[in-house]
């Protein structure tokens, strides 16, 4: 299975968020957000989805599969 | 405080707690086993056995699931923690059980200190690794 690669830390830092403010944004906790940044967790779809609207961006901006590079 | 640093604060006093309830199952388990085979003893590690087991359970989702620190404290890492340290449980727990089958066999192990060893080991790789995942998940 491909692994899931993602943009997650550019796009918050780009809008100036701390991963707190993601976060409380999304309504998920900061180890969420730490975990996916870091490509130790693979989020829901929905959490994805969340995610990306959040930050303003469609999904597959901020989620990408490694062997689509 | 926000609901996001409460939230964090709750959460790794959670997973602290979690050794020192790890660390007294084990000790109650193997002074029960060893130095002090008493009746208090004994129920003393049934007491905290039962409490640990309650700890790997969603019952904050359950008590009070619109609370908006419980849905943080249950959110979709902290159930992928949970499901990944019941695993680890189930295969400590299923070692401890063929490892000591053999004892109980020759008659070495009483059937409640087997299932008093196999509880253990379950419920202390379980808790160890939930409360080890969930801190290095807050780095």
């Amino acid at each position: 299975m491909s692994e899931l690669l993602n943009s997650l830390k550019d796009e918050r830092e780009r809008l100036g968020l701390t991963q707190a403010g993601l976060a409380e944004r999304a309504g998920v906790s900061r180890k969420t957000i730490n975990t996916v940044e870091n490509g130790v967790f693979v989020p829901s779809t929905t959490l994805a989805l969340r995610l990306a609207r959040v930050l303003g961006r469609p999904v597959e901006a901020i989620f990408r599969l490694a062997d689509d590079q | 405080m926000d609901s996001i640093e409460l939230a964090e604060r709750k959460s790794r006093a959670w997973a602290v707690m979690l050794y020192v309830l790890g660390a007294v199952l084990l000790l109650s388990e193997l002074i029960g086993m060893t130095v002090l085979q008493r009746d208090f003893v004994d129920g003393f590690w049934l007491g905290v056995a039962l409490v640990c087991a309650v700890t790997l359970l969603p019952w904050r989702r359950w008590l009070k699931p619109d609370s908006p620190i419980n849905r943080l404290l249950e959110d979709e890492v902290v159930r992928e923690h949970r499901r990944m340290s019941c695993v680890a449980g189930f295969w400590a727990g299923l070692a401890s059980a063929l490892g000591t089958a053999p004892f109980a066999h020759d008659g070495m192990l009483s059937a409640y200190d087997v299932s008093r060893v196999v509880a253990t080991a379950a419920l202390f790789a379980a808790m160890v690794s939930f409360a080890t995942l969930e801190l290095r998940a807050a780095r």
